[in-house]
């Protein structure tokens, strides 16, 4: 009993490593896009700025869904369900942009 | 039944009914009036038989909520209640004061009245729902304090469930709500302010607390399913309710000369209402989906799921339909709101009201559930009564667009009283459907006089003589 | 115990946290999609007031906020593998350390607040402040729901009432603060940036 306890956690730090190396590096991403959105807003504009932020967004969005919320692992339809909300909200947003 | 003081919900629960048959006579009559103008006048005037079927509504479904506070609190807190002698008291002086408010609407003119009961010192009467004279609403007060010592007496010394905080919470909730009857300013904006806080806070907030507790109670009971997971649940949507139904009481301050962002903040808001009701169907199928026992009262099975649909239509769809402050701006005040009012209260309240009723009576009389017998009439019961209501929802919305149409929307408009002439024959059909309302009603009251109990055996045999 | 998870699970199929707090989660979401799309619909009918407007906003505010609830969703996922490893003690430092920036998220917003009410901006001012105080209140009173849940999740951490194998609920209090950042973010780009 002894014995066998010590491999597979082991085993789980290692595994543990990586989904920690994950994490940041996710977070690391979001954090850069948000940076570049922010620049962005400072010196582009229109809708070429809309179309841009609004995708930074939608990639922030998942980002933060399917990694820290763990939907990654999750059953599809949820991925699914979510991926639609997002998508319906941009989608929403950008329309009503472009009829101003 | 577990505890000996829960039989004091009995009494609060024949009272409702009484009270229930009560509030449908003056509805037939009030729909009889809309067909007939000069029908029993003067003895009986619209607006007195208008405000009868609106507050004998109220108040029985206080009766009944007091009965389910007084039967489930106990249960729940697994001790005995604190003072089950007050609740007796209580009741008759809830019950005399609800008897004393109706027969003097209908003896007394109601400026007479309100001369008589110093309404002249402390300004209260007058706004729809809120009509009681000053005394009465004292009254009232001093019954719900009563209640809310009692049970939250029985819940200090007791187990502390989660339905039980909710529900006691709730009570609180609904006697605070209670005092912003007793400010009534001259100020029309202001005294529609403190008439909006009542009647919202109780019908779209506080209420919807006290339906989701007393269904999350019938569900663990009938089901079995996990109190952990139902419980949790219950308090999504609690937090659902709040979050939509504090800011959704703008859609009542549309042109009522609140601030303009009231039209923004109140329609948003106020679309989200239906999401709490959304919650409520899927957890009630859910949790129904994942039973672990047959209950045999089918016909509270059968309100406890009523419930929530119906529910959802009347307060989240027909309130929906009419909540946007544009097409508020037509039909304000037509019959379409009649229709939401009808199909909600009737829906959400009265139909958890009776699903309470049904699981407990039987349990208040000694016996699990009813003889099969009764429990057919008793479910025949529900399928009159939640189909009349249905049709009298939809002939309401007619009447409703007519009057949008006609006398609202309409590039000449028609007076008032020509519009109600178009709109006659969906009062016809209203009338129609709550007399066979009236009939459900009786087919129901007629389940209580069965002697004899839900047999295990006897069913066993029926069901393989088959 | 483990009964109970299983209820839920058939359905929910390896969701973090109860199925219960992601159907509350999914409904949020419809209510600021709502907002969202109401504030986008009012600006296309008076771009020019909205453009104008915006530009008054603190936008190094909103940019240090989208930062720091980033950060502290990133603290929440590593709460989450802490308690996974069986460290109650370090999930527990990980929260409090989530809730800390919380807390500068909400001196941030206050700050923006107060700003706007010494300058005597209210609901009433103009529709775009309308949308835009209403907004970030709402979501700033969820950032004060989220730490309230995150306050008992950090103080059950370090209780220990948490383990390795039952930890649920880490996972749900750490999916609904998940939320109440993910809503920031198209709050942020849509309100403070795009014009």
């Amino acid at each position: 009993m002894e014995l066998s306890r010590t491999a597979p956690q082991d085993k789980g730090r290692r595994h543990s490593a990586g989904v920690i190396r994950r994490a940041t590096l996710t977070w690391l991403i979001l954090l850069g896009l948000t940076t570049l959105s922010f620049r962005l807003g400072a010196t582009v504009s229109g809708n070429v700025l809309m179309f841009t932020v609004l995708g930074l967004t939608l990639i922030k969005g998942h980002l933060v869904t399917s990694e820290f919320m763990g939907l990654r692992h999750a059953h599809w339809v949820w991925r699914l369900v979510m991926a639609l909300y997002l998508l319906t909200v941009g989608s929403i947003i950008a329309f009503a942009y472009l009829r101003a | 039944m577990n505890y000996q003081s829960q039989r004091v919900a009995k009494p609060y629960f024949i009272a409702a009914l009484g009270l229930f048959v009560g509030q449908i006579v003056f509805g037939l009559i009030a729909g009889l009036q809309y067909l007939n103008g000069t029908f029993l006048f003067p003895a009986l005037p619209f607006d007195v038989v208008h405000m009868s079927h609106t507050n004998l509504l109220i108040v029985w479904l206080l009766m009944a909520f007091m009965g389910a506070a007084y039967f489930i609190v106990p249960e729940e807190a697994q001790t005995e209640l604190y003072s089950p002698k007050l609740a007796l008291i209580t009741f008759w002086v809830f019950l005399a004061a609800g008897a004393v408010t109706i027969l003097s609407y209908l003896f007394v003119p109601y400026t007479q009245l309100a001369a008589m009961t110093g309404n002249a010192v402390l300004p209260t009467m007058g706004r729809g729902y809120l009509e009681q004279p000053l005394p009465i609403k004292v009254g009232i007060v001093l019954v719900a304090l009563s209640l809310l010592f009692n049970v939250t007496m029985t819940l200090i010394k007791g187990r502390k469930t989660s339905i039980n905080f909710i529900l006691v919470g709730s009570l609180w909730g609904l006697a605070l709500l209670f005092l912003p009857a007793f400010y009534f300013p001259q100020d029309t904006v202001k005294a529609s302010f403190g008439w909006w806080w009542v009647v919202h806070g109780w019908v779209e907030g506080d209420w919807e607390l006290i339906l989701g507790a007393l269904l999350g109670f019938i569900l663990i009971k009938m089901t079995g399913v996990d109190r952990e997971i139902i419980e949790k649940w219950i308090y999504i949507i609690v937090a659902m309710t709040l979050i939509s139904g504090l800011v959704g009481i703008g859609h009542h301050y549309y042109y009522t000369g609140a601030p303009a962002y009231w039209i923004w903040l109140g329609s948003i808001f106020s679309a989200l209402e239906p999401i709490p009701f959304m919650l409520l169907i899927a957890f009630s199928f859910k949790t129904l989906l994942q039973r672990r026992r047959e209950y045999p009262n089918k016909a509270a099975m059968l309100w406890a799921m009523g419930t929530p649909i119906m529910a959802f239509l009347g307060a989240g769809l027909w309130g929906f339909m009419i909540t946007l402050a544009p097409v508020q701006y037509y039909i304000h005040g037509t019959n379409f709101t009649a229709a939401h009012g009808h199909l909600a209260f009737f829906g959400a309240y009265a139909m958890i009201a009776l699903a309470i009723i049904s699981y407990a009576m039987p349990l208040l009389r000694g016996r699990i559930a009813n003889s099969m017998v009764a429990q057919r009439w008793e479910m025949t019961g529900f399928w009159v009564m939640t189909t009349s209501m249905i049709g009298i929802t939809l002939a309401l919305t007619g009447a409703g667009i007519v009057t949008a149409f006609l006398q609202r929307a309409a590039e000449d408009p028609m007076g008032f009283m020509q519009v109600q002439d178009k709109a006659r024959v969906f009062f016809w059909i209203r009338e129609f459907f709550g007399a066979s309302f009236f009939l459900g009603l009786l087919i129901y009251l007629r389940s209580f006089f069965f002697a004899g109990e839900y047999e295990y055996a006897n069913e066993m045999k029926q069901a393989l003589s088959k | 115990m483990s009964l109970h998870i299983n209820d839920d699970a058939d359905a929910a199929q390896s969701l973090p946290g109860d199925l219960a707090i992601w159907i509350f989660i999914f409904a949020e979401l419809v209510v600021f999609g709502i907002l969202f799309a109401a504030y986008a619909f009012a600006r296309s009918s008076h771009v020019t007031l909205f453009n104008v407007s915006q530009l008054t906003l603190n936008r190094d505010n909103g940019f240090a906020n989208t930062l720091i609830l980033l950060t502290s969703s990133y603290f929440v996922v590593r709460a989450n593998q802490a308690i996974k490893a069986g460290l109650n003690k370090a999930c527990g430092y990980w929260l409090s350390g989530a809730l800390g920036l919380g807390g500068g998220f909400l001196w941030l917003k206050l700050a923006e607040f107060h700003q706007d009410f010494v300058h005597g901006i209210n609901l009433s001012t103009n529709l775009f402040y309308m949308f835009y105080l209403s907004l970030t209140f709402f979501h700033f009173m969820h950032v004060v729901m989220g730490m309230v849940i995150l306050a008992v999740v950090a103080y059950k951490a370090y209780t220990g009432r948490y383990s390795a194998e039952h930890h649920t609920g880490v996972e749900t209090g750490g999916s609904y603060w998940h939320m109440v950042d993910l809503v920031w973010i198209i709050l942020f780009a849509l309100v403070y940036v795009i014009h």
